[in-house]
């Protein structure tokens, strides 16, 4: 499977991409909005993860451009970020995408596991 | 021949005698008691032509009332038992009365027995004597002190009153300069008035203190007359010492009143009075710069005219309180200057009750808190950013110590996975942390996510006890659970619950020393129904979370909700507690509508207890 991870923080970036691979997806990482819309075309992933707060363009406007797009709206998004707010997460799921997570209320197994799900969901 | 003329002449003199007497002279017939001649002067006091009286009887020259006792008087005088008969009335031809003095003698003229009255009019003296009875009597029944004084500063004459008020006998006045009856301080004072009034002779005024027999100290108001040609002075007092304690009493509170006055002028915040229907009777200095309104525009109107701003249902619950429950309310709010300006105010109202408990006024005070909110604001959103911000490293603690522990990076010794473990569980905590902040500002924003569906309270609370089994474990505590058959669900948000929940728990079980004990009980509460002193105001669930810890002190009661509040026990008990959670508990359990409250026992325990209502918030 292949996975976009949009994240900004290379820490948890490196993370995501580590435990990804070691379940057998291929990750692409993308550090900001702009190169979150590229991949998005470009990798053609199965499942984008996104964080919301990033430079260029945010986790939000990504999400609009995603679903604004004919095929590119078809691709699963879950959104892992730190924003945890009601309005936040309401503001990401109205705008489609399908699960969200905060980051530090979540042991990185359990997202990992989510994130398959959605994989599996999606074939 | 000689003899003739010597006896005419005789009797013409006594003829002019007679008629030229100053008193009133009559003769009457004993027998007959008719008047047989009265000389001129008698004639001019009865009114009668002097043929006239020789026609009259005795009777016709007194009122008829008195002629028993005239004719009394009459026979006594024939008999000669008495010479003179006093205050006889005597009626006038024209009706009138006068009194006189009758003087009688009997003669013999004629071969008749007759009584020779002498009448003296004595109408004059005895009015004077009238007079002079009525000023006595006056003087005797006064109420107001009457007191004849000689220049040597003694009292010659005191009136009934005088001896009533003061307490003293007359003979203890008598002797005794008066001055030492005044109360020291006053008595430089008298002299000069006594002084002044022989030097002047005019009436003066003046007021001093008497010492009563008893002690006591009466005020006096004097008037004072000095009479040069008596040597005397005459004075009348009048105890004004009530009057006296009155104007004192009027003139402290005055006093008083304008301190009041002045200090609610210059009060910053702004002080309303209102009458029992809100309609405005005065704004202080301060409320014209707060709410842009001159004190002619406000009062008479209602205090809505810069109000009016919030939802209905918050002047709802204010007027229940202040005009129904009759207690004092204070909120937040929101107001709205004469220029449209909006600002942020903290009131309190309390209102005014009669002897009857009938509200009389209101006072509001009102405190202009914009520029503390603007504070507030800017705090919230620091934190916020804060929380977040301190979210990103904690999660890359988390995460990677839970794939270090999770052996991704190859296998760990004991000693390694037991420190990386302590990493983990404080990044944990730290998470615990960062949440609760977050909790805090989403209730102080009023925007808390209430998302209230009905709630298992019963599996929370194992849960959650399950949360603090380490601790739990480690001290050896005793927990149990008394859970009421049938429990209903109440509506609440579950993460408000499950914070509520958490919070009372693991407070119970950090402040309980090693093998106590900790109760969770649920029990339902219906509407009307008081436990542990309070009244349910709804149909509820009672969460009462009971343990044997160090308890809280009766000087912290009220400030144990508090933001950032600790307690000195607590402090020593456990170092690195924030303060806020049970704040956050309390924030919480009123958004959903409920109460929070607790008894204690230092060293013994305490038991904390949370109304939630089953209808939800």
């Amino acid at each position: 499977m292949k996975i976009l991870v949009v994240e900004d923080e290379e820490v948890l970036a490196k993370v995501l991409e580590e435990k990804l691979e070691k379940s057998g997806d291929e990750v692409a990482i993308a550090a900001d909005g702009e190169v979150a819309i590229t991949l998005a075309q470009s990798f053609n992933p199965d499942v984008i993860v996104l964080d919301l707060l990033l430079p260029k363009r945010s986790g939000f406007e990504v999400l609009q451009i995603l679903k604004a797009d004919n095929v590119l709206k078809a691709i699963p998004v879950i959104v892992v970020s730190n924003l945890g707010e009601d309005n936040d997460i309401k503001h990401a799921l109205s705008l489609g995408a399908v699960d969200y997570y905060v980051k530090s209320e979540h042991p990185i197994n359990e997202i990992i596991e989510k994130i398959g799900n959605i994989v599996i969901q999606a074939k | 021949m000689p003899d003739t003329t010597d006896a005419l002449e005789k009797e013409e003199m006594f003829r002019v005698i007679f008629d030229n007497a100053l008193d009133g002279v009559i003769l009457a017939d004993i027998g007959t008691k008719r008047l047989l001649v009265g000389n001129k002067t008698m004639c001019a006091m009865l009114g009668y032509r002097r043929d006239e009286i020789s026609g009259l009887s005795v009777t016709n020259i007194h009122p008829e009332h008195d002629v028993p006792y005239v004719l009394d008087q009459f026979e006594k005088q024939a008999k000669g038992e008495i010479l003179l008969a006093k205050d006889i009335p005597v009626l006038r031809k024209d009706g009138s009365v006068f009194f006189a003095d009758v003087n009688s003698s009997v003669v013999t003229t004629g071969g008749k027995r007759c009584l020779l009255g002498i009448f003296r009019d004595i109408t004059d003296r005895r009015g004077a004597e009238i007079e002079r009875e009525q000023y006595f009597r006056f003087f005797q029944i006064s109420t107001d002190i009457m007191v004849i004084a000689d220049p040597q500063g003694c009292f010659k004459k005191v009136n009934p009153a005088c001896l009533q008020v003061l307490g003293y006998s007359e003979e203890e006045l008598l002797t005794k300069p008066f001055i030492d009856f005044v109360h020291p301080d006053d008595r430089q004072m008298t002299r000069d008035e006594m002084a002044r009034q022989i030097r002047t002779g005019a009436s003066h005024d003046f007021e001093n203190r008497y010492v009563c027999k008893d002690g006591t100290l009466l005020w006096l108001s004097w008037r004072a007359t000095h009479d040069e040609g008596e040597k005397v002075t005459y004075a009348t007092a009048r105890d004004i010492t009530e009057r006296k304690r009155e104007e004192r009493a009027l003139r402290e509170s005055a006093e008083e009143l304008k301190k009041f006055k002045m200090a609610v002028e210059a009060a910053s915040d702004q002080i309303i009075l209102t009458d029992s229907e809100g309609t405005i009777i005065y704004v202080n200095k301060g409320a014209e710069s707060f709410t842009g309104y001159s004190r002619e525009e406000v009062i008479g109107k209602k205090a809505s005219l810069w109000g009016g701003q919030m939802p209905k249902g918050f002047y709802e619950e204010m007027w229940k309180a202040i005009r129904e429950d009759k207690k004092p309310f204070s909120a937040e709010l929101v107001n709205r200057r004469k220029d449209g300006v909006p600002y942020d105010a903290e009131i309190h109202i309390s209102p005014v009750l009669d002897d009857a408990g009938a509200v009389r006024y209101f006072i509001g005070v009102e405190r202009d808190i914009t520029k503390a909110k603007e504070v507030d604001t800017a705090k919230s959103e620091f934190i916020s950013l804060a929380s977040h911000q301190m979210r990103t490293p904690l999660t890359a603690v988390n995460w990677y110590s839970e794939m270090l522990l999770n052996g991704d990076a190859g296998e760990l010794n004991a000693k390694q996975k037991e420190y990386f473990q302590a990493i983990y569980t404080a990044g944990q905590q730290m998470n615990e942390i960062i949440k609760t902040f977050l909790h805090i500002l989403r209730l102080e924003a009023g925007s808390g996510a209430m998302n209230a569906i009905p709630v298992d309270l019963v599996g929370m609370v194992q849960s959650t006890v399950e949360e603090s089994k380490l601790t739990i474990d480690k001290k050896h505590l005793h927990v149990s659970e008394q859970i009421q058959d049938a429990l209903p669900l109440p509506k609440i948000d579950p993460e408000l619950a499950h914070v509520i929940l958490q919070n009372l728990i693991s407070n119970a079980v950090k402040y309980t020393p090693e093998n106590g004990g900790v109760t969770v009980s649920l029990e339902k509460v219906v509407q009307g129904s008081t436990v542990a002193g309070k009244t349910a105001e709804a149909d509820s669930v009672l969460v009462s979370v009971h343990d044997t810890g160090i308890g809280i002190a009766e000087a912290d009661r009220d400030k144990i909700s508090t933001k950032f509040f600790r307690a000195e026990n607590a402090k020593t008990w456990d170092p690195n507690g924030n303060g806020l959670g049970l704040y956050m508990t309390d924030r919480m359990i009123r958004t959903a509508r409920g109460a929070l409250w607790f008894s204690s026992r230092v060293g013994e325990g305490t038991t904390f207890y949370a109304l939630l209502p089953i209808g939800g918030g």
